[in-house]
Formats: C-alpha cells, structure tokens, sequence
C-alpha cells in the first residue's frame, strides 16, 4: 500500500468515525420513545422529560382552539371503531402552531413532544395523512353509506 | 357504437386487461429462461428470441395501461379500482392520472415504464454489446416477472367489482349512491401528475445500469464498454430521479400548507436513499474511466442503487415503518421483501466469484489529486446515505435492540425525526461543498505546487472575502455558548463554502477560457477576418443566459405581477441581451477574441461543464434550502373582518370572506390585502377547501414567489354565520404568514440539474477530424479543462 493510499484510508476512517459518532450523539438527543396513553400511564417517571411520540385517540368534544393554540385530550384507543372505554386513561395535550388539516375529533393521531407534569406539550400532531395509497379519509366509505341510506329513508 | 362500447367496456376491457398482463407475466418468465439459455448454449435464435418476449411484455402491458385507462376515463364502475379511484364530479383530466394513484394501477404503470426501458435499451443497442446483451434481457424480464407477477396476482387493476372483497366496501357504495370513492383532494393537484411519473423514471431508469452490471459480472467483463453502455443511462435516471424528488418538495410545499418541503418522512427518504448512492456512481465512474481504478465500488454502488429503489418501495409499500402518510400493506411487502433478498443473493454471489476482475488497475498516486476527492466524496455521500437509513429505520433497529437486551416485546420503539437529520446533513452537506470544490480546481493523478496556487488563489480569496461579507450581513443571535451576538454558524458555513464552489466554477471557466485564446487564437482570427462574428452556439447560449437573468431579475422587480409578465420580461432581456451580444463580438475585437473562446471551450468539454452547471444548481439549491430552512419568519394572527395588523413586513387587512360553490365542493377564501410601506403590495387568497366526500378539509396556501423571498398565507380557521357551526359574530380568519428567504432557489436549482446534465450526457455528434487539425503545434490545444491538463 503506498502513502496516498494510507493517508486516504486513514482520511476515510476519521470521516467515517466523525459522522458515526456525530449520529450518535443526535440520535440520543433527538430520538422520541413510540409509545401508548397506557404506556406512559403505568410507567410515568421512565418517560418523564423524555422525547415522547404518543399515539392516542382524540377524545370527542375535548378540542378547545383559537386556531393557533390548541388543548385536547387523548386517550388509549381500543382499535378501529371501538369506542373509548369509560375508564381508558387519558392525557390532556397542548399544542401551539398549525393543525394539520386531517385533525379531527374521535381520530387516532401521534402527538411529538414532551411531558409537562400532568399536560403533554406537543411540538408536532400527527394524523394518518392521506396519503397515494389511500382515498379520502379512512371513514369515507362507511358514512356515505349510512348517508345514502338515511337520505333515502 | 353504444351497443359496441358497451360490449367493450363490460366484457372486453376487464378480460383484455386482464389477460394481456398475465400473459405479459409469462412472457417475461419466458423471455428471463430462453435469453440465459441462449447465452449459455450461444444460441442466436433463442437469444433473439428473449429480444423479441421483451418487446412483446412491452406491447401487452401498453394495451393493458390503455384498457385501464379507457375504464377511468368512461367511468366504467364494473372494475373494483375504478370505483376505488374514480368518482361522478372528477374531470378528465384526474381520470387519466388516476391511474398511478392507488397501489394496483401504479404497479401496473411502473411495470410499462419497466417494459419501456427495457425495449428502448433493446433498440438502442441492437447492434452493439452482442455479450452483454442476451444477460442485460435475462435481467430486465426477470424485474419484469416480478411486477407482472405482483399486477396479475396480487394487486390486480382489473379486479371485477363482483370479486372485490365486501369488508371494503365498494360494491356497497356503489349500490347505494351511484359513485365511486374517487381520488384524495389532496392528490387533485397538477404536480401529482407530473411528480410520480418523474419519480417513477428516475427509479425505474436504473434497471438497465443494473441489468448491464450483472451481465459484465456474469461474462466477466467489467470494462469500458460496459461503462459506455451505463453512463448516459445512468446520468438520465439520476437527474430526473433528483429532478422527481424536487417535484414533491414542491408538491408539499404548495399543496399540503405546512411552510415546508422537506420532513424526513420515509417515503422521502426512500426516493433520496438511491439519488445519494446513484450521485456517487456518476461520479465514481469518471475515475474508472480515467484512470481504470475502482471497478468493484463502482459496480457495488449501480448493484446498491437499484437495490435500495426496491428498497424504498419496500419501505412505503410495507407498512414496516410507521409514516404520517398511511400506506397501504398486505402480501406485497412480503413480495417485495423476497424480491430484494433474491437479488441480494445473485448479486453477492456474483461479486464474489468475479472478485479478481474487479481489482483496479492503477493505484491512487497523491491526496490531492481528482480521484482522491471524488473518493472522499463518494464516503460522504454514501455517509450520508446510511445515515438517512439508519435514522427511517431507527424504531425497527431500537425495538430490535430493545428486545434483544430485555428478552421482551414493546416500549423500546424509539423515533428519530428532523432533530436527527437537520444537524448530520448540514454538516455532510458542508463537507460535500467543500470536496466539491477542491474537486474541480486539482488535476488527475496529482496537481503540482504551481497548480495548486494558480487555481486555488483566486477562489479562495472571493471566499475569504464572502465570510467576512457573511459575517457583516447576516442577522445576528443570540447563541446560548456565546456572550455576544454572532450569525447563524450553520448558515455561514454553508454559504461561505458555496461560494467556494461557485467561485471555483466561475475561475476555472476562466482559466480555461485563457488556455483556448492562447491555443486557438488562429482558429478565432481566422474567424474575425473571414466575418463571423459570432457563432450559433454563442448567439443562443447568450439568448438563454439573458432570459433566465431576465427571469431573475424580473421576479425580484416583478414580485406581484403575474408568471406571464415575469415570462415575457425575461424573453425580452434574452432578446436584448442576444442583441447586445451580437454588437458585442461585432464590434470590438478583444470581446469576440474572449466570447469565441467561451463558446469553444463549453463546446469542446460539454461533459465537463455541464456537470459545472449540475454543480451549480445543486449549490443553489443548497444555498435555498439553507436559507429558508435557518430566516424563516413565522407569524399568526386572528383577524376580524376590515382589522389592519402588521405582520412581518406587511400590514394585512382581512377585507371579508367569500365563499364559492364549485362541483365537489365549497371554498372558503380569506380577502387579504397586502400593504408594504403605505404602498399596496398585492392580495392574497388563502383558502380552505371543504370536499363533499369526507370531512377534511383541505389548504389551499397564497404563495407570493420572487427570487429574494416567498410570502406563503395560510388560512387556518375561519368563522363566519354563512359557515354551520360558527358563531353568529362578524366574520373572523386565523392568518399564518411564512416569509421564507430563497425557496425558488432550490426549484431553479433542481432545473439546472436537470439542464447541466442533459447538456453533459447528450450524445455526441461524430465529430470531424478537423478540430484536431488546427490544434497549435505545441500540444493539447483543446484542454480537458485547463486545470486539469496537466501531467507530469
């Protein structure tokens, strides 16, 4: 092997290792926990502080907004179409920025942020974008049917 | 003819359909055995053979899209994709482009794209690489059996509505309110149509350097012929793959109403994984062109690209990743998965046993040399490539990991997200910058002390003199680690190394254009005196160059007025400039001495700067990104009606809210008014869309674009009595105004990619002997680039 090719290996390594450990470093600092309302609600102090991505179910007539600043609450979701048992644990959101235009109530979102005592502070709400793959939203189907069959009625 | 269309579009089309693409599928498996048996027995027939099942695939899945077609167009509800896709209020227009917008139909789309590239290969090269050809077939129909497998088995177009499975429901909707479920609003929009089948040829394109790798893998020959016969493939599949992603950044931007472009969702990732990779291969193999060295990363980063746009379809396809965009799942994850893995498999085999071949033929000589930066370029961006792998893939690694080290399933999923990705790929990004423009100022082999000051002297000082530039201009903050207040460090870095980049563009131009006045100035007299006084060439590169300066300049004077007038201002800059550089070279010597000298070097070395504007664009577009990601100004305010607030540099009236009935649905418009120093400045109608089918809304955004700064209202919530549900008040609006700096930057980026790389891999004319003739006697008088020419 001659110099250059030392010195260019010895180069490549340096970068190589630079950007594996920078990757790291960002990854502890930037990486957010995927987790459930249920999740947290039974282990609360493992995700105190924490980057969190919550995944919830919005909680019917819980949205308070001036258009900008929003408070709602999630709950554990009981899958597709199952109504939110009484006893679901719940957690009140607070999100500050713009809504995505998908949100709603009664919908399953993930909400980006951190755990502010009792209250999540959101930095993002995410909704299951609509998306190539999908048509309109997922209920779309089932409402214009029941729809159809009222007007008719 | 009722009676006759009718009979086509119930018994025909689906049958039609149907049959052409499993017929299709059994072509392809046909063509894959017979072109490897004809290869290995060295028969012509059946070789030929192979040829003539591709271009039949071809032409039976065309008249499966056309049958496809032909039912969204007629609205033809008897297929279960129809009803899915189509609905009563869509105008042809999204009928016909439909087709690529659920997963079955853009499968089969994606299948004839495959299908086309393949048989224009085929034509192309009828003549040539009688080798490499019949395995280049082989390839191709075995892609082709995968995707006629998955259309005609799995995720079939042509479905009838009677088989489609109830739990869907379409039948029951179509029953009871007489219309399909149509296409997602949000996809109802003109780059939907223009961004997919970009994205789709970009991806797809890389089938035939892929299929050209494994036949010189399977005959052993991994030379320059094979190199010729990927190049302008590749270049061809990598621009409008980049070009494709640009088109959805835009499509986000104008369409999804968030202020962005750019989120690090997997699909995006998926589509920019493969660009990366397939950026260091253009590069990478001008070194094995040159210099016959890295042969075996070369084939490795082809045989990577084409890998990792399966790969990326794998990932949106799956459902694997979790993604705010809802992606359809099912078997064709699975199919995908195996397909990947098979060709995982053949390719690592094949690499094994071909190990020797692959060895280089020379060995790098200095650091500061060419190859040596496109090396280290190509660890960047193979760097940078993992790094977007590692951070989609993170919640399936971190859970793995979880799971492994507490013998548990769940709660270890953790999710990384813009945090992760801003700070690495700003970092890589300046790194790249600056290899590329070290990149264009050393030679081959190694550059001498001399060198290294002639061409480096001049670019670094403009850089020297651009920080402190920087450093006086840009606004300053805060910084937490700091105790005065200093610019963004971020975007110092990336500018000042820009201009590194830009600079050594401009300087190496020039030194070039030195080199041919000295070493053509025969070849130019000759031309002064015989009266011409310019050339073609240099008329309409002048028009050009005026009309997109024009174009500048006119977006910036121009701001508020409509695109045609910015579009005739810069034509008529174009016509002006082409005159003046008419009179120019007509009328003074030495002008036409530099302008004639201009004009041949670009000529002469079309390759090497075209890639310079490539270079260009992408600089630009970095520089766009840089600045509206870091001087974004964010602002939101309610308004009631006839209220006046000063929002960034405007004061914004809220001037009333007009609702508009249009088929499909109701639009609800802000009236804003926009003043600027007392000075009307221009409206802006930003509205919110409410579809009939459905409950979401969606953002339509005003976007007042100029090349200094975008102004981007957002309309998000409005109340008014005429709106159910809204308070009984004067009407209100909740205007959010983005003033992002230089976003038209990385669109006008993205076309100079695209242009410089068009300009760079269009086929050469066969050129006449006579260009060499009046060489100087000295030597090389066509440099290949002056810095580079020399050797030692």
């Amino acid at each position: 092997m001659n110099t250059a090719k030392m010195k260019l290996l010895v180069g490549g390594v340096l970068i190589a290792g630079g950007m594996t450990y920078l990757g790291y470093l960002s990854a502890s600092e930037a990486g957010q926990y995927a987790i459930g309302v249920t999740d947290y609600v039974t282990a609360p102090a493992r995700y105190q502080g924490k980057g969190l991505r919550l995944a919830g179910h919005t909680v019917p007539g819980t949205w308070q907004t001036d258009g900008r600043k929003h408070l709602f609450t999630v709950a554990a979701a009981g899958g597709p179409g199952v109504a939110i048992a009484p006893d679901a644990p719940m957690i009140p959101v607070r999100f500050e920025g713009t809504m995505p235009d998908t949100f709603k109530e009664d919908m399953d979102v993930i909400v980006a942020g951190r755990m502010d005592g009792e209250t999540f502070v959101a930095t993002e709400v995410m909704t299951q974008c609509a998306s190539k793959y999908q048509g309109v939203d997922g209920n779309y189907i089932e409402t214009a049917i029941k729809k159809a069959a009222a007007d008719r009625s | 003819v009722t009676a006759l269309d009718r009979l086509l579009g119930s018994i025909l089309t689906p049958v039609l359909g149907g049959a052409s693409v499993k017929l299709a599928f059994f072509l392809a498996v046909f063509g894959l055995v017979i072109s490897i048996w004809g290869a290995v027995a060295r028969r012509e027939d059946m070789i030929r053979s192979g040829k003539r099942a591709a271009y039949a695939v071809w032409a039976l899945l065309l008249l499966a899209v056309l049958c496809l077609e032909r039912a969204m167009i007629r609205r033809d509800y008897s297929l279960e994709y129809v009803v899915e896709q189509i609905d009563n209020s869509m105008p042809l227009y999204y009928r016909i482009t439909a087709l690529w917008g659920g997963m079955n139909g853009s499968l089969l789309w994606w299948a004839l794209i495959c299908a086309s590239f393949t048989a224009a290969c085929l034509t192309v090269n009828r003549n040539r690489f009688k080798e490499l050809m019949p395995w280049v077939t082989a390839t191709c129909c075995y892609v082709l059996a995968f995707l006629g497998l998955l259309v005609s088995f799995v995720c079939d177009p042509f479905l009838p509505l009677s088989e489609s499975d109830p739990a869907l429901g379409f039948a029951q909707l179509l029953a009871q309110t007489g219309d399909g479920k149509g296409l997602n609003p949000l996809l109802q929009t003109y780059w939907m149509t223009i961004h997919p089948p970009s994205l789709y040829i970009g991806y797809i394109g890389f089938t035939i350097p892929f299929a050209f790798c494994i036949a010189a893998l399977v005959t052993g020959k991994v030379d320059q012929e094979f190199l010729r016969a990927t190049r302008r493939w590749t270049l061809l599949s990598w621009s409008v793959l980049g070009f494709g992603v640009m088109l959805g950044a835009k499509w986000a931007y104008e369409e999804l109403g968030w202020g962005g472009y750019w989120g690090w969702d997997p699909v995006e990732n998926a589509s920019f994984m493969p660009w990366l990779v397939a950026t260091g291969y253009v590069h990478s193999v001008i070194i094995q062109e040159k210099r016959g060295m890295l042969k075996g990363w070369n084939v490795f980063l082809i045989l990577l690209t084409f890998l990792l746009t399966y790969f990326g379809t794998f990932l949106t396809r799956s459902g694997i990743v979790q993604s705010v965009h809802a992606f359809g799942s099912g078997p064709v994850g699975g199919l995908l998965a195996g397909f990947v893995l098979s060709l995982i498999v053949v390719c690592t085999y094949l690499v094994v046993i071909r190990h020797k071949i692959l060895r280089a033929e020379n060995e790098i000589e200095a650091v500061l040399s060419r190859e040596a930066t496109f090396l280290y370029n190509n660890v960047g961006l193979l760097g940078f490539m993992v790094m977007v792998f590692v951070g989609t893939m993170f919640p399936v690694f971190s859970e793995a990991v979880y799971e492994i080290s507490n013998g548990s399933i769940g709660n270890g999923k953790v999710v990384v997200g813009p945090p992760f990705f801003n700070p690495l790929a700003a970092i890589i990004t300046i790194g790249l910058l600056i290899m590329m423009g070290i990149g264009q100022l050393v030679a081959w082999r190694k550059t001498s002390g001399a060198a290294v000051r002639r061409n480096f002297t001049v670019p670094l000082l403009v850089t020297g003199v651009s920080w402190i530039f920087f450093l006086v201009v840009l606004p300053k903050e805060q910084l937490a680690s700091l105790p005065f207040k200093f610019p963004n460090p971020w975007a110092v870095a990336v500018l000042v190394s820009s201009v590194f980049v830009i600079a050594g563009i401009v300087w190496e131009y020039w030194i070039g254009v030195r080199s041919v006045q000295s070493s053509h100035s025969q070849e130019i007299e000759t031309a002064w005196k015989s009266g011409t006084r310019f050339s073609p060439e240099f008329l309409i590169a002048s028009g050009i160059t005026g009309s997109i300066l024009g174009w500048g300049l006119a977006s910036v004077v121009l701001a508020t007025f409509p695109l045609w007038t910015r579009l005739v201002f810069g034509g008529a800059v174009g016509i002006a400039s082409l005159a003046a550089a008419g009179a120019l070279s007509g009328a003074s010597r030495p002008a036409f001495n530099v302008m004639q000298a201009a004009v041949i070097l670009f000529v002469r070395n079309r390759r090497r700067y075209g890639g310079y504007i490539t270079h260009l664009g992408i600089t630009l577009a970095i520089i766009g990104i840089t600045a509206s990601s870091l001087y974004k100004i964010d602002e939101s305010h309610t308004f009631t009606e006839g209220e006046t607030h000063k929002m960034g540099e405007f004061d914004l009236t809220f001037k009333g809210l007009e609702l508009r009935r249009e088929p499909g649905m109701w639009r609800v418009m802000a009236y804003m008014r926009m003043d600027k120093n007392g000075e009307k400045f221009g409206v802006a109608y930003p509205e919110r869309r409410h579809h009939d089918k459905g409950d979401q809304p969606t953002t339509e955004v005003s976007i007042h674009e100029s090349a200094l700064r975008d102004y981007y209202l957002i309309l998000e919530a409005a109340a008014d009595k005429r709106i159910p549900g809204s308070p009984d008040k004067p009407a209100t609006v909740t205007i959010r105004l983005l003033q992002s700096p230089l976003v038209t930057w990385f669109w006008f980026g993205g076309v100079l990619l695209l242009g410089g790389t068009a300009l760079a891999a269009w086929p050469e004319r066969k050129r006449k002997e006579v260009t060499v003739a009046v060489t100087s006697p000295g030597g090389v008088a066509v440099p290949e680039g002056a810095a580079a020419k020399e050797h030692p």
